[in-house]
């Protein structure tokens, strides 16, 4: 850095050099660390007629008032003195020049070479830095901005006012030939446009400030210095009376100079003739509360200190005026919103009359007269330059003299700062480039709430005054038993709020009289202010109606909340979470599983396999009775059918004998389910149960039973089952059909046009409960909805209301709600694992009016090879099949079973593994939900029933046996029925997919076929008729497309000659 | 590199002779933008900025006070755009952002050509005749949960916001930038943009406003848009997407993108 300086000054002009060796001159003389733009400014500024005071003068809103640069000035002196000194004791090396004047510097030097027309440009070195580039980067520097604003200049309007005067005297701009002196160029008036340091965050500006001085401003405090100053100031015969003027508590030193004169540590030799007897006023406190009697109280001021000083003979009275802004502002509550003006005026008579009463005071008994009074105060460098200007003559009349207090390192967020006054206070007030914006209603209030100052905490309603007012109480009580000093004054009940500032100030006086530390009496200090604060931020955010007069000055309140349970969205948000430890509800319901889910306790399905291993070993005989197939398949069906009954017979015995259950409504809806979704047997049941268990008031969820809401979830991959459910559900209970809404996020079938636009899903449900409080809703696919809608489903089954888009909330009524989801249990995975069976295949399979035929046709002689090898055809392709489907349903198979019997129920019949895997997993599968189910749905929904994998061969193969029962019966057992693979899938979707049941559809349209057929096979040769078999097949496609039926309406009969 | 520009880690890429200033929103910071920028780099110059309070800054700045009301963002704003020395520019404002730009646009309008608004809200309480989709009690829960336990907040929040689950890119992205806040300056400021209610000045906006709005948003129901577009003072022109979240920019760019360069190319037809 050092090493640049020459290099540095090339780039200058020779006025603009001179300025930067003054201003490296006078770092030195300060001895200061570094050569800051402050230096620089303040340099430029101390010309009489320099440049830079006139471009202040002119810029100024209030046009020039003769005063307002000595303001400026004093405030670059205050700056200055706050800059760190440097450790190296040699005053005479020149302080190096700090980055931040770099920056100036170089900036200056870019601006200068823009200012060449291009084609000329020339190289950077070449390019010489006028004074005037200089003086504009300067004021660009944020260190200076920032004092310039605290003397309510304003470096922008004032760089606005150079530039002004630069353009019009551009024939000179290349030879400035006047140094530090006036350019005698018309300036304009100034324009003041919005700076750039009136939107500054004043945070940064400190920042830049402290980047300016290379140092932080944790400078070593230099308090013993100050009050040394302030004595010195207090024993001359000028002059002799300090203002302390600076950002951050003058009043600390005020109060340790007071402390020092009250507790005569001052030698004699020091204050000279004040020496024994003195006596402090503290003036402050005893100011009314209308500053219109003022004046009348500095009268009786005046005769009290007439009073003391005749007394005492030979003491003194000091009287310490503390802030001065009492006499330039009025106090804050009063000036809140209106008649601002008027109290405005006031204050400003009220303060002349005061400071000519104060004057004459000074006169009499100052050092015109006997020497006696001492006048001490404080004063942020605003106030006192706002004293300058409206009382002109008080410096001299009161004897003052300023004293520059340096700041100390800034406690962050503690004592908040005059930069936030600068932007929404006084930048506004003196500049308004805000005004056509509304809020400037807010500058007030909130000025008030970020003064300085301890005053009290206007701007809150009354109650939080009050609270507040208590609490201090109570603070100081506590402080004042911690200080053993228990004065009495600690519990002032209810004072006039403007007498908040003149308590704590006086408590503060007090602990200093106390003569305790200063640690202490800060502590004190802080703790109100933090109680200030804290009632502040309070009363913003509980009454902020009372804080309507801004649009919005909710105060931010940063301290800590009390956990009061977690809100809606922390809850969804667990939900996501995988980490998240089971719920308190799972586990109890997992403790209470035993008790209430008798439904599907292990006993049934022991129970079952037995009659499932009766139906292994009639179809193992079967194989041996080849003449009676007929018979086999009937025995099958009805032991199938049976053995599904049964089960749930024992199971609703043993609810019944239980008593949980109401029979006749239990019977009632498990007929009505198993008849419509009869290959989800336990499903059906488990619906049944708990529908039955609900309407009782015994549901698994509910704090109350009272609540005639219910949910329901199914679970697992059967769609179409799970939606037939709903459907038959729906019908039982409410006998309508039921509302059916998919939360899925794209899914094109069916449903698709139910998506209106701009209708959520949630008002879908909200409309559908509100249409009708009886209804059964089924939302399908939870698993796909969003968040949102979880969180409202979830909102809904706690609270028995729903809330819709609007933020409206519907009562649930005696709603019924089926959620279905596609999450299969991880036990159940590996069923389906391979296995996508197909749904939407099926529904292609099934779609599109395909049609049957009935055909005969002879068999081979030889008759058990040929049905044999019938088998075996039809097998083959099965057998391919097989491998992708992972289980089947096959006959010969079954049958080799019989002879290992024992884990020949597990190993080959579908039908037990699936039976065994559905109970366990009604019970297991919630013991150990999956990852992918949601827990907090298992948790709330009142049961949750699990739709086993749709098993599509046994389905077949049912039908296939149940087809040729039918046939039988008809025709007679000489003739068998072979139904073809394909036919038989597609009538199995069919009737899968469709509404009608199997049984309908044979009696509607394959018995009549049937018959026809008969009738063809009787009128023709009826020679071997065991030698023939009929075929069911496929018989194509027909162009009439049935939408409503997934079944063929009729089935041709073919009889071929044979 | 001036002191705003530093403390708000302003970036200026691309080499175009316009400027466009892309704002981001609550809990994220420029990098929201990643998606669009690459796409205005050629034909502009791109200003990014965080707003003071993100994780991203220097939270000794943050200052209680000036950032309890939006007016403070907006005088920061103003601020880059001065030391920038931007004098017009398309401002494009995410969520707060948006509401920050309007009112700096209400101050200083000849620095803004047009304002377009991504998931914006005037306010968010509801009101008698207002539905802004919370009520107070929800954003008590929300706020005493948050400084309960931040971190547990943030990861609840954030799939909330963005609209997705845990293990979305974009809830990542979201939670990283979320969760980099300072706890008590993330509350403070969902405080504030909450508790912020600028329906009365909207009427006070002369800029043309594009409005674009998820058609599923947690945080602004889609009526909001609608609000806007009726009182803001302006002409103003509104886009629902198909996308759904509070940061569609960041959940589903590929939708987004296009249709915000559309905006910003195109003004609204007179």
């Amino acid at each position: 850095m050092r090493a640049g300086l020459s290099t540095i000054q090339q780039t200058l002009t020779p006025e603009a050099a001179s300025v930067l060796n003054h201003s490296i001159a006078e770092a030195g003389r300060r001895n200061h660390g570094q050569t800051t733009p402050l230096h620089v400014a303040a340099t430029l500024l101390a010309s009489p007629s320099g440049f830079l005071r006139q471009a202040c003068i002119k810029s100024h809103p209030n046009s020039s008032h003769p005063l307002q640069c000595r303001a400026l000035e004093l405030c670059f002196s205050v700056a200055l003195e706050r800059l760190p000194t440097s450790q190296t004791t040699n005053p005479s090396s020149e302080p190096p020049i700090s980055n931040a004047l770099m920056a100036a510097l170089k900036r200056a030097q870019a601006h200068q070479r823009r200012g060449y027309p291009e084609q000329q440009q020339q190289p950077l070195l070449a390019v010489k830095v006028e004074l005037e580039q200089l003086i504009i980067s300067i004021l660009d520097d944020p260190s200076v901005s920032r004092v310039m604003r605290e003397a309510s200049f304003s470096s922008p309007a004032v760089k606005a006012t150079i530039e002004q005067s630069l353009n019009s005297a551009s024939p000179a701009v290349n030879s400035s030939p006047i140094a530090l002196g006036f350019r005698p160029s018309p300036v304009a008036p100034s324009a003041a446009p919005a700076g750039r340091s009136l939107y500054l965050n004043p945070r940064l500006q400190q920042a830049g400030a402290g980047a300016g001085s290379g140092v932080q401003l944790g400078v070593p405090q230099q308090k013993g210095e100050e009050v040394k100053r302030v004595l010195d100031i207090l024993m001359r015969k000028k002059k002799r009376n300090p203002i302390l003027v600076g950002e951050s508590e003058p009043e600390a030193t005020v109060r340790e100079v007071l402390r020092k004169i009250e507790s005569k540590e001052l030698g004699e030799g020091t204050l000279g003739i004040v020496g024994l007897n003195t006596h402090v006023i503290h003036l402050e406190k005893e100011l009314p509360a209308e500053r219109a009697q003022i004046p009348a109280r500095l009268k009786e001021l005046g005769d009290l200190i007439e009073a003391r000083i005749g007394s005492t003979g030979s003491g003194g009275v000091f009287v310490n005026l503390g802030d001065l802004k009492w006499l330039v502002e009025q106090p804050v509550g009063f000036g809140a919103v209106g008649g601002g003006h008027v109290q405005q005026t006031n204050v400003a008579e009220a303060g002349r009359a005061a400071v000519a009463e104060m004057g004459r005071l000074v006169a009499k008994f100052g050092e015109g007269g006997s020497g006696r009074l001492w006048l001490l105060g404080t004063a942020t460098c605003e106030t006192y330059l706002r004293c300058q200007v409206y009382h002109p003559s008080m410096e001299n009349d009161w004897d003052l003299q300023a004293v520059p207090i340096t700041s100390r390192a800034p406690l962050p967020g503690m004592f908040p700062r005059l930069g936030t006054n600068g932007i929404l206070g006084t930048s506004i007030e003196s500049l308004s480039p805000l005004k056509p914006f509304p809020t400037t209603a807010i500058a007030p209030p909130r000025r008030a709430s970020d003064n300085t100052e301890p005053a009290g905490i206007s701007g809150c309603c009354p109650q939080c005054i009050q609270s507040y007012e208590q609490e201090l109480a109570d603070m100081l009580k506590d402080n004042e038993k911690l200080d053993a000093e228990s004065k009495s004054e600690a519990a002032r009940p209810s004072l006039p709020q403007w007498l908040q500032k003149a308590k704590t100030n006086n408590d503060n006086a007090k602990v200093v009289d106390q003569s305790q530390c200063n640690g202490q009496e800060m502590n004190v200090k802080k703790r109100t202010q933090e109680l200030q604060k804290k009632w502040q931020d309070a009363c913003l955010s509980r009454h902020p109606k009372f804080h309507q007069q801004s649009l919005s000055t909710e105060r931010i309140v940063p301290t800590p909340f009390s956990m009061r349970g977690l809100c809606n969205m922390n809850l969804l948000g667990a939900q996501l979470q995988p980490k998240i430890p089971l719920n308190k509800n799972l586990g109890s319901s997992l403790q209470l599983n035993p008790n209430p889910v008798p439904v599907q306790p292990p006993e049934p399905a022991v129970r079952q396999q037995p009659g499932l291993v009766t139906t292994e070993l009639v179809l193992g005989q079967t194989k041996e009775s080849d003449t009676s197939t007929e018979e086999t398949h009937k025995e099958r069906i009805n032991d199938f059918l049976n053995c599904m009954s049964s089960e749930t017979r024992d199971k609703f015995d043993e609810l019944k004998s239980k008593k949980l259950l109401d029979a006749d409504s239990f019977k009632r809806i498990l007929k009505g389910l198993t008849e419509k979704v009869w290959w989800q047997q336990d499903a059906a049941s488990a619906v049944a149960t708990t529908v039955t268990k609900c309407k009782l008031g015994n549901g698994k969820r509910r704090q109350v039973g009272d609540k005639g809401d219910m949910w329901l979830l199914f679970l697992g991959p059967d769609r179409v089952g799970k939606k037939k459910m709903a459907a038959a559900l729906s019908e039982l209970v409410s006998s309508s059909n039921p509302i059916v809404i998919s939360l899925a996020q794209r899914r094109g079938d069916g449903d698709s046009d139910v998506h209106l636009r701009g209708k959520t899903a949630l008002d879908r449900i909200a409309e559908a409960i509100r249409r009708n409080p009886q209804s059964v809703i089924m939302l399908e696919d939870i698993n796909e909805a969003n968040v949102l809608i979880r969180g409202s489903i979830k909102r809904a089954m706690e609270q028995g209301r729903f809330p819709d888009s609007h933020g409206r909330e519907i009562s649930l009524g005696n709603v019924m709600f089926i959620l279905t989801a596609n999450w299969l249990p991880e036990d159940l995975r590996y069923l389906s694992n391979g296995t996508p069976l197909d749904e939407e295949k099926l529904t292609n399979l099934a779609r599109g009016g395909w049609q049957l035929r009935l055909s005969v046709a002879k068999r081979a002689s030889k008759r058990r090879p040929s049905w044999l090898s019938e088998e075996d055809r039809s097998l083959k392709p099965r057998k391919e099949t097989n491998l992708n489907l992972g289980l089947s349903f096959d006959l010969n198979e079954a049958a080799d079973t019989e002879e290992d019997r024992g884990d020949g129920s597990l190993n080959s019949s579908d039908l037990t593994v699936d039976h065994e895997d559905n109970h366990v997993l009604h019970n297991v599968g919630l013991q150990t939900p999956s990852t992918s189910v949601p827990r907090e749905l298992l948790d709330s929904v009142d049961d949750a029933i699990m739709f086993k994998p749709l098993n599509f061969d046994l389905l077949r193969a049912s039908f296939s046996a149940s087809i040729s029962k039918r046939f039988s019966t008809i025709a007679g057992n000489g003739i068998a029925i072979e139904v073809q693979e394909g036919a038989l899938e597609k009538i199995a979707s069919g009737v899968w997919l469709g509404q009608t049941n199997i049984t309908e559809w044979m009696e509607k349209v394959l018995v009549p076929s049937f018959h026809q057929l008969k009738k063809t096979l009787n009128s023709s040769a009826n020679d071997h008729e065991s030698s023939l078999v009929v075929r069911l097949e496929d018989d194509g496609y027909s162009d009439r497309q049935s939408s409503e039926e997934w079944l063929p309406a009729a089935v041709r009969v073919v009889a071929e000659e044979y | 590199m001036g002191v705003v520009e530093e403390a708000h880690n302003v970036k200026v890429v691309g080499s175009g002779t316009r400027f466009i200033v892309l704002a981001h929103g609550f809990g994220t910071d420029q990098s929201v933008w990643k998606h669009i920028v690459p796409q205005l780099v050629d034909e502009f110059r791109v200003v990014l900025y965080d707003n003071m309070g993100a994780g991203t800054t220097n939270p000794e700045y943050f200052d209680f006070g000036r950032y309890s009301t939006l007016q403070g963002y907006a005088y920061d704003l103003l601020a880059i755009l001065e030391e920038l020395r931007v004098s017009s520019c398309i401002f494009v404002g995410h969520s707060v952002s948006a509401m920050i730009g309007t009112v700096a646009s209400i101050s200083r309008p000849d620095l803004f050509t047009k304002i377009i608004m991504v998931s914006a809200s005037p306010r968010y309480l509801n009101d008698a005749d207002y539905f802004g989709g919370f009520e107070q009690e929800d954003l008590d829960q929300l706020f005493d949960a948050m400084a309960a336990n931040y971190k547990a907040w943030c990861s609840g929040f954030a799939p909330m916001a963005v609209g997705g689950d845990m293990e979305s890119v974009a809830v990542q992205e979201f939670s990283r930038t979320l969760f980099n806040m300072r706890p008590d300056i993330a509350l403070s400021v969902l405080q504030t943009i909450f508790q912020s209610d600028m329906r009365q000045i909207l009427s006070l906006v002369t800029v043309p406003c594009h409005i674009i709005q998820s058609k599923r948003d947690l945080a602004v129901p889609v009526v909001v848009a609608e609000y806007l577009h009726q009182h803001l003072g302006g002409s103003s022109i509104v886009e629902l997407l198909s996308s759904e979240g509070h940061l569609p920019q960041l959940s589903s760019p590929d939708t987004v993108i296009p249709v915000l360069l559309k905006h910003i190319h195109y003004d609204i037809a007179t």
